[in-house]
């Protein structure tokens, strides 16, 4: 099976676009953005592989064009499991990257009533999820590669006798030979199978080596040629079933926790921890209630995954009753190795551990949205020198190019940033001179002491915003308040607004 | 309080050229320091001097003083800035040589300085130490040992507000360090642009250096805008504590006016003249010399007057070394047999021409030595010398070996900033993606701010009015111009008597065993310093090769002295533009001007290079100046002074002289401000506006001489036509001399003038394959390239019909020429090659070598096609040690000539494109000639066809088709495309208009073979094809690689 435009045909997916939208993946080739592959409305309107993306660009309608980077390891693993998904047609089966499956159908045209008809629901069946598809059968794999990509036909029967005659008018490239062989072919006018069985086959081994020998018989069937099957893995799963439906809580809870215990069970096996657990409720009037659990770590600890699932199950809807309890784990990771000592008392929980589960004992509680943490920005802009983001996973490197924020390490800044700052107004003994007294909210404080002014200007490509001077000020009751005035850029000394900003706790 | 009250002087200023870290040209600062109120101004860029030239002539104009200095950034013992200021003559040669010593000693644009080479050059400067961020115990030992070095209190502590939060604090600190160290503080501001609305381009500068985007910058950014020059009050005010540090910048300021670039002064290198006699009186001895060999009949009284004439002025302007160091070179070039001419303001007089500098005749020109060399113009006499191209690097290294690598050096060349690589940087730094930076950089037109853009930007899918896009775009338009890094200029040497690095920093250059000062020829220029431009130029070696071709086969010997003068037969060839390959007037715009204006003598030569050129295009002076030529409009001029100037040229001013004199004549301009006037134009492109400055005074001076409105006007309008592309007349007629010598070499010796000019490429405006097929329209044979005839070069080989050109195995694409040596020499040894494996085994040739020879199908005479010989070559593999391939007589050769083998059959078409990829041409077919049929059948006319005016009178609706050759977009064409075409039958002239072009553009821009339907458009025999529509005919199976000259 060729898929010709798979990676194309995965970004039309993933994106949600309509057939006539031309999709690009660029990839950066030599400092310059190229094309690394193109759909098929790109290729009819003129784009090929390895043009660069503004000549691309040029000749696609620019509002009907997507264009995204080209991610080659992502398409390689969804093409495993788009090979997983086509096990449902034949037993046997291999990937061939980018761009390509094998199948082995023998045996399996009788179940279909033929294999042309096997066919027909392959192209079918892939068809309906998208994806463009070049299918062909023949006695040997070669053969198969080459007719599936280079072929007139959408899928041919093939009696091995005539093999070599519907080989011969294929180009060369049908011999899955590398490029170089290719040219050197091409250069001396070979430019299809047919010349080269025309040739001495002593000549061309010096020539071009033996690869593309063995290439030509493995398509004819003159040498052999296997695959490495893909062969899916085991759901890791654990189901019980109850002799009638129940409603008793205690009864579940004790179940479910067994379920989770077996589930770990399974999951140290495979050393491997789970991320994602679902945990499946088969309620007898109502539809299964999936209850989901995340963690921030990979664990294969039952009574951890038990602490977070717990208050799920407490509150669930139970209806009439409970007929059975299933636990799968969605998504898993692998787990690092760890000594074990003899003593299981004496192996003590590092502190990620410690922390992976009350992070994940609050997002259990609170719901993933509300667990949040800070991370430093680098901005001289007080209001933009940090970030909240969610906390998904704590074994997460830091991200590349950052440095740490001299708020931190550097200048003085205070403990309690104001969400929004709050206008005060300031009055001076002297102009110029330093701040006399802050009137905030009605309430009127004398100023013992300041620092400053620390000049801090806004982020011009955000937008216009005003140059601020910060000061550092004391209150006569002792309170140590950060508040800044406006400066209008260009000098133009307009009035003057001052700001309250946050406070030294 | 007012400014004028509060002296102070900004010391620490870092310009533009402490590259992509200032923000503000070193000029803008001057400028506005002066407008400020300072009362001085130190440029002080990083380890460099780049800049000061520029600052100099600027402060001068506005009247402030400059501060010479730099900021050394020391790496040893702990990292240190410290700025110094010369206050004398001396200090500032010791600041010099301490640069190129960091600079010699570290890579190209780097310097490595330590603490003590400080201390060694350190007597008479001034120094101000920056403190470090954290201020600690080793920075006290740095600044006590300083002190005792900087004694006699040259020593000051720089002290800036730095708007953070402790800066009262920090200020404390330095000042208890200065009271502490007995060092007084200074106040500076840490200057970075001159005004605080250069923030956003300091911001994206940063960017730049750090290759990162304005989002990612964070904390590599300032905080503020804080970083320009403020007035001496503000700094008053912001040290109002520390008014002793206010008042040390003026005494600084004060003792390094010691100190001025004016102090420069120039010295001519000495040995150029024999021990015990002057440079006049040698110049003297060698011109009557030369002149004795240059006039063997005897010098007649109008030259002799001449001579004397010259001779005199030079005494009197003390010239004699300037002629006696370029005669130098042109002795050495001669001597190694190596072509040379002189051109330039000076090179066309008499003296020259009696020194060899020259071989235009000054009785062929009508030269007034004054225009060239004037009294008022007290600057050294300007002289280009072209050399071969590929013989340049001797006369180079001659050069650092006759005066010393400390007393000879290239000149810089400022590469700045311009419009594609502007927004490129601005755009990346902005954040735009690289795909859309590259659309920005092609597709818009950044000379100016054309309403066109907003359109382009439209069709490239983005919203003209977004903000961000605005900003970048405005951003980027702020950065042309800036100095990016410092190149080599191409060949303008600085030769001293004295060291030059006393006079300015040298540092090593890109290329090996080359050194650089930091000056561009503008700043040379400025402080009237000697420069001798060696230039390369190709068609010298082509002239030189062609001369020994001609010498070789039919034994007569030239040289571009000995060429017969003014033959009616060359004229007449280049009055029928039939001049592929000559020099200059090959280009399509100049054959479309030879018809209409018909040389026939030398002048006109020198007329016709020179008009077709920007300048007298935008200035309109090529209608006028054809009618005249051609009795449709009567020549009348207002005044007999104004008859004296442009006489020669029928009262069209198409020089720049000319354009300089009408100035001093019609506008009473004195010598010196037309001379303002010719750098006002030379700078057009960088500054774009200066000349404007003249119209005033111009059209004022005219007027109130009696000229007519009208005509000031006029004159106006061709006087800045001539801006940044004038073509002086002394230029001109040294490369009409060129002109003339090519063209009669094509006249005569066609098949030497076509192999010495594929000999000597690259070069020039045509590709070996239109030279070939030029040579061949001239009844020349060509031959193809063989292993057992060719050699590297192309050579003749006598015929019956004259000599035939074979082409050389130079033309065998990526073959080294090691590798094509073997091949001959084994030829040359052994005697004619009968098989591939007999050609390896005796001149042991690399297999990937014989497989280059086989794609261009160069073992015809083994009776092997392109296809058996590549078959042969793939048997051999490159590892194999030919040692061993001797012993293995049997060869490894399974697939030998013998056996019967059936490769593919290769169609014509097939071979023609493989020959044009592997040679650039094909000897076989033409590859339109395969698509005649299909194309005769469509209505497709062969080019020939146009010559016909019988067949396609003016208006005729017409197709045509061919390789695209050349495609240009002149600058003075608005936008108008012109496209040559070729077929098998000739080419066909293409103008497209800019809707055409956009509309077709695929085919237009990159299709290497077209198709196009338009009108015909003739004037006289001139033929054009207005093109219409456009469309690629790209045949699969038969590409030709891109060959045409795109945009040039």
């Amino acid at each position: 099976m060729y898929l010709p435009t798979w990676a194309s045909d995965l970004a039309t997916r993933r994106s949600r676009l309509d057939r006539t939208h031309a999709v690009l993946l660029s990839h950066l080739d030599h400092q310059r953005e190229a094309v690394g592959s193109c759909c098929a409305v790109a290729l009819r309107a003129g784009v090929h592989p390895g043009m660069t993306l503004t000549h691309a660009r040029a000749l696609l309608p620019p509002n009907r064009t997507h264009v995204e980077p080209l991610d080659v390891e992502g398409n390689a693993r969804s093409l495993r499991r788009f090979g997983a998904w086509m096990i449902r047609f034949v037993p046997t089966l291999a990937v061939d990257p980018p761009d390509g499956l094998w199948l082995d159908a023998t045996g399996c045209e009788r179940l279909y009533g033929g294999l042309d008809r096997l066919i027909n629901r392959m192209q079918r069946a892939v068809k309906r999820l998208g994806i463009a598809t070049g299918l062909a059968a023949a006695p040997t794999w070669g053969a198969a590669w080459a007719i599936a990509r280079f072929g007139s036909g959408p899928a041919v029967n093939l009696d091995p006798n005539v093999l070599q005659s519907t080989l011969a008018p294929l180009p060369i490239a049908a011999l899955r030979i590398d490029e170089t062989t290719q040219a050197k072919l091409h250069r001396v006018g070979i430019e299809r199978i047919r010349h080269l069985l025309d040739l001495p086959r002593t000549s061309l081994a010096d020539r071009y080596g033996d690869e593309l020998l063995m290439r030509l018989d493995q398509a004819l069937g003159q040498a052999v040629e296997s695959i490495v099957p893909i062969r899916p893995r085991a759901p890791i799963v654990a189901e019980r079933l109850f002799d009638g439906p129940t409603d008793q809580t205690e009864t579940i809870q004790l179940v479910a926790r067994e379920l989770l215990v077996q589930v770990a069970a399974l999951l140290a096996a495979r050393q491997c921890g789970c991320r994602v657990l679902e945990l499946t409720l088969l309620r007898s009037d109502l539809d299964p209630l999936i209850l989901t659990v995340q963690t921030a770590r990979p664990t294969c600890d039952g009574r951890h995954l038990w602490t977070l699932a717990r208050p799920k199950v407490e509150s669930a809807h139970l209806g009439f009753g409970v007929e059975g309890v299933r636990a799968q784990a969605r998504a898993m990771a692998r787990l690092s190795h760890e000594q074990h000592t003899a003593w299981e008392e004496d192996r003590q929980a590092t502190p990620t551990d410690v922390l992976g589960r009350l992070v994940d004992t609050l997002v259990a509680r609170l719901g993933t949205d509300r667990v949040l943490r800070i991370a430093p920005v680098e901005s001289h802009r007080p209001e933009r020198s940090f970030e909240f983001e969610r906390v998904a996973s704590i074994d997460h490197k830091p991200r590349a190019g950052t440095i740490p924020a001299p708020s931190l390490i550097d200048a003085d800044r205070p403990s309690l940033l104001l969400p929004r700052p709050i206008r005060i107004d300031a009055t001076f003994l002297v102009p110029d001179g330093p701040i006399a007294r802050l009137d905030i909210r009605r309430d009127s404080q004398r100023i013992i002491a300041s620092i400053g002014p620390e000049r801090i200007e806004g982020e011009w490509w955000r937008g216009a915003s005003r140059a601020r001077d910060y000061f550092k000020v004391q209150t006569e009751s002792g309170r140590c308040l950060w508040v800044y005035r406006e400066v209008g850029t260009g000098r133009d000394q307009v009035r003057e607004q001052w700001f309250m900003h946050g406070e030294w706790a | 309080m007012p400014a004028s009250e509060t002296p102070y002087a900004e010391l620490h200023v870092t310009s533009n050229f402490t590259f992509l870290t200032g923000a503000s040209q070193p000029d803008e600062l001057a400028a506005h320091a002066a407008t400020l109120g300072h009362r001085a101004i130190a440029i002080t860029d990083r380890n460099t001097l780049a800049g000061i030239v520029r600052a100099h002539v600027a402060a001068k104009q506005s009247g402030i003083q400059l501060i010479v200095g730099c900021c050394v950034e020391l790496c040893e013992p702990t990292p240190q800035s410290v700025l110094v200021y010369p206050t004398d003559r001396a200090a500032y040669g010791r600041l010099c040589q301490l640069l190129t010593l960091g600079k010699r000693r570290a890579q190209k644009g780097e310097c490595r300085l330590a603490l003590h080479d400080l201390i060694e050059h350190a007597e008479g400067l001034l120094a101000v130490v920056i403190p470090p961020k954290i201020i600690d115990d080793g920075f006290i030992d740095v600044l006590l040992g300083l002190n005792r070095i900087f004694t006699n209190d040259r020593l000051s502590l720089a002290a800036a507000r730095t708007y953070t939060q402790n800066d009262t604090q920090r200020l404390h600190q330095i000042a208890a360090v200065a009271e502490h160290t007995a060092v007084p503080m200074v106040a500076t501001n840490n200057v970075h642009y001159h005004i605080p609305e250069r923030r956003q381009l300091q911001d994206v500068l940063t960017c730049i250096r750090h290759g990162c985007t304005i989002e990612q910058a964070g904390f590599r950014l300032h905080a503020h805008a804080e970083r320009h020059l403020k007035p001496p009050s503000e700094m008053a005010r912001l040290f109002a504590e520390y008014p002793s540090a206010i008042a040390r910048t003026v005494e600084i300021a004060t003792r390094a006016a010691g100190f001025s670039l004016d102090q420069l002064r120039y010295e001519y290198p000495d040995e150029i003249v024999p021990k015990g006699t002057t440079p006049m009186d040698h110049l003297i001895e060698l011109t009557w010399a030369g002149a004795a060999g240059r006039y063997p009949f005897g010098v007649t009284d109008n030259v002799r007057a001449q001579i004397e004439h010259e001779l005199r002025l030079i005494d009197d302007l003390r010239y004699a070394p300037y002629f006696l160091t370029v005669h130098d070179l042109v002795r050495f070039a001669v001597s190694r047999g190596i072509l040379c001419q002189g051109r330039g303001a000076a090179a066309n007089s008499a003296v020259c021409y009696c020194l060899g500098i020259t071989a235009v005749d000054p009785d062929r020109v009508n030269v007034l030595f004054e225009r060239f060399i004037s009294k008022e113009r007290d600057e050294p006499p300007d002289i280009d010398i072209d050399f071969e191209h590929e013989r340049r690097e001797e006369v180079i290294q001659y050069i650092y070996g006759k005066y010393g690598r400390d007393r000879a050096a290239l000149t810089a060349e400022v590469i700045s900033y311009r419009g594609r690589s502007a927004i490129r940087d601005v755009g990346k730094a902005m954040g735009l993606s690289l795909d859309l930076v590259d659309q920005l950089a092609k597709e818009l037109d950044w000379w100016n701010d054309n309403p066109d853009n907003v359109q382009r930007l439209k069709s490239l899918g983005l919203n003209p009015n977004d903000p961000h896009l605005a900003r970048v775009m405005s951003l980027a338009r702020q950065l042309m111009g800036f100095p990016r890094h410092l190149s080599q200029h191409v060949g303008g040497f600085v030769i001293t008597r004295t060291p030059l690095c006393e006079l300015v920093p040298i540092e090593n250059a890109a290329m090996d065993n080359r050194t650089v000062i930091e000056w561009d020829k503008d700043d040379i220029d400025a402080l009237g310093m000697l420069k001798v431009d060696c230039l390369g130029l190709g068609m010298l070696t082509c002239i030189r090769k062609c001369f020994a071709l001609v010498d070789q086969h039919e034994g007569k010997s030239f040289t571009l002295a000995t060429i017969p003068a003014e033959d009616p037969d060359t004229y007449d060839m280049i009055c029928k533009a039939d001049t592929v390959g000559v020099f200059q007037i090959e280009s399509r715009a100049q054959m479309s001007m030879l018809p209409r204006l018909r040389p026939r003598c030398y002048y006109d030569l020198v007329i016709e290079v020179a008009i077709v050129r920007p300048g007298p295009i935008q200035g309109d002076m090529v209608h006028p100046y054809l009618r005249r030529r051609n009795n449709k409009e009567p020549i009348v001029y207002v005044s007999p002074e104004i008859e004296k100037v442009l006489g020669r040229t029928l009262g069209v001013p198409l020089f720049q002289e000319q354009a300089m004199s009408l100035a001093v004549v019609a506008a009473g301009f004195t010598p010196g401000e037309a001379d303002q006037l010719r750098r006002a134009m030379a700078a057009w492109k960088r500054s774009g506006k200066e000349i404007f400055r003249f119209e005033r005074k111009l059209i004022d001076g005219m007027l109130a001489r009696g000229h007519t409105a009208e005509f000031a006007n006029q004159v106006f309008t061709q006087i800045s036509g001539f801006s940044g592309y004038g073509f002086p007349e002394s230029h001109a007629a040294s490369f009409a001399l060129l002109v003339y010598a090519s063209c009669w070499l094509k006249r005569h010796h066609p098949a030497a003038f076509a192999a010495a000019l594929i000999n000597s490429q690259p070069m020039g405006f045509y590709q070996p394959a239109q030279i070939i097929r030029d040579a061949q329209e001239h009844g020349v044979e060509v031959r193809p390239v063989d292993v057992n005839f060719s050699a590297w070069d192309c050579t003749l080989q006598p015929t019956a019909n004259g000599p035939a050109i074979r082409l050389g195995m130079r033309m065998v694409g990526g073959l080294p020429k090691v590798e094509a040596e073997r091949v001959i020499g084994a030829v040359a040894q052994h005697g004619r090659a009968l098989s591939v494996a007999s050609l390896r085994r005796r001149g042991a040739v690399r297999a990937s070598a014989l497989r280059l020879l086989a794609e261009a199908d160069a073992f015809g005479s083994m009776g092997l096609t392109r296809q058996r010989a590549l078959w042969e070559v793939q048997a051999l593999k490159d590892g194999d040690a030919p040692l061993f391939d001797g012993l293995d007589e049997s060869g490894v050769d399974h697939g030998g000539m013998d056996n019967v083998l059936s490769l593919p059959s290769i169609p014509a078409h097939t071979e023609v494109s493989h020959d044009y990829h592997a040679v650039g041409l094909s000897l076989k077919a033409h590859p339109i000639s395969f698509l005649r049929e299909q194309l005769a059948a469509v209505g497709i006319t062969v080019n020939a066809a146009l010559t016909d005016e019988a067949r396609t009178p003016r208006g005729t609706r017409i197709s045509v088709a061919g390789i695209v050759l050349v495609r240009q977009r002149p600058g003075t064409a608005s936008g108008i495309v012109f496209m040559t075409l070729e077929d098998e039958t000739g080419i066909a002239n293409l103008i497209v208009r800019p809707q055409v072009f956009e509309r077709f553009r695929r085919a237009a821009r990159h299709s290497r073979m077209i198709v196009c339907e338009g009108t015909i458009e003739r004037a006289g025999e001139v033929v054009h094809v207005l093109a219409r529509s456009i469309r690629g005919i790209d045949a699969p199976g038969a590409e030709v690689p891109a060959m045409s000259r795109d945009f040039h």
